[in-house]
């Protein structure tokens, strides 16, 4: 899901660096006043944590490959700015070093993966979670669904993203000059492999972990906790 | 060290890493640009120049140069994974650290 340099083209790759710039300031603006000092150790392991993901490439139907990304599971540990902080430098890292997504993409990829994914699927756990507690299985069923909700949702928007090109960019006789493949041939070629086993990759870690730590580290909890529950004692 | 079960979990996933390379086939978007030229026939202009203007990256695809060659291309894995995830939580770390305190230590 990480965009590659040449697929989509400057002009996107711009516009969206222009819409994840104030994000990440306004993240930053966030972790300066209201990060707790624990936090900071827990950022820097669950950032390392989503580049690790990453690299674990299951098949997908198709013939195609996927990863999880983990961005929900840090959104809900930590809340959803610093978790975009956090993946936004897993895919810088990747990008910089290992040619994993590109660099003028690296913005395109980072609305997708480190804003949009954590933010709507924090929202979906959120509402799915209503006031049940780290532990109860309803908790870590609402994170899973999260997971498997952000996942979906920003691989639609990648499909989006490539499929416009041909439309926007193209030479008078039609012949595109970025991604080639139109929305009818990317929407589905993203959409279809996640809405089946890639999501439910990302619902499975997701879920996964928040099932384990509800149970064993209830105090990891304290972001979602706050207000309610027994992680706020 | 704080949250040292994490770490250790973190340290087994990087150990993991080449099980995630198995999987045969590439991301749906990610080919290299032959590989575009092959599925459609030309290579997408635009694409070709912009591919061309940035630099390439140092351990491309995760693979340690030189380690592939010598069928070491699971420990270059496991090297990159480490790499990776250091400089990942090491970046986090101290931009989270500056930006709430000012300072890293």
């Amino acid at each position: 899901m990480h965009i590659p340099d040449g697929y989509i083209s400057p002009h996107t790759s711009g516009v969206l660096y222009l819409a994840s710039i104030p994000l990440l300031c306004l993240s930053m603006r966030i972790v300066r006043s209201r990060i707790k000092q624990s936090h900071i150790p827990l950022l820097a392991l669950l950032a390392a944590f989503s580049f690790l993901i990453m690299m674990f490439n299951i098949p997908l139907p198709g013939g195609t490959t996927g990863h999880a990304v983990g961005g929900v599971l840090v959104a809900i540990l930590v809340g959803p700015w610093p978790a975009l902080l956090a993946v936004t430098l897993a895919l810088a890292v990747q990008a910089i070093f290992f040619g994993d997504g590109g660099i003028i993409t690296l913005g395109a990829n980072i609305f997708n993966l480190a804003f949009v994914m954590p933010f709507a699927g924090y929202l979906v756990f959120r509402v799915l979670a209503g006031r049940s507690e780290p532990g109860e299985r309803r908790f870590a069923l609402a994170a899973a669904l999260g997971g498997y909700a952000g996942v979906n949702l920003a691989a639609a928007l990648v499909g989006f993203e490539l499929g416009i090109q041909p439309l926007l960019h193209h030479l008078p006789d039609g012949t595109p000059l970025y991604c080639p493949y139109s929305l009818s041939v990317t929407l589905p070629a993203m959409i279809l492999p996640h809405l089946t086993v890639g999501g439910l990759a990302e619902a499975l870690v997701t879920g996964g972990v928040v099932a384990f730590l509800g149970k064993y580290h209830t105090e990891l909890f304290s972001y979602t906790g706050t207000g309610h529950g027994k992680a706020a004692e | 060290m704080r949250y040292r079960k994490g770490w250790i979990v973190l340290l087994v996933l990087a150990v993991l890493s080449p099980l995630g390379a198995i999987a045969i086939g590439e991301a749906w978007g990610e080919w290299g640009i032959e590989a575009i030229e092959e599925a459609v026939g030309f290579k997408p202009r635009g694409m070709e120049k912009t591919v061309e203007s940035v630099p390439g990256a140092p351990i491309p695809d995760y693979e340690i140069p030189g380690l592939e060659e010598r069928g070491l291309g699971g420990a270059g894995l496991i090297l990159s994974a480490l790499l990776g995830a250091g400089i990942t939580a090491g970046a986090a770390f101290g931009i989270a650290r500056v930006v709430r305190y000012g300072r890293v230590s």
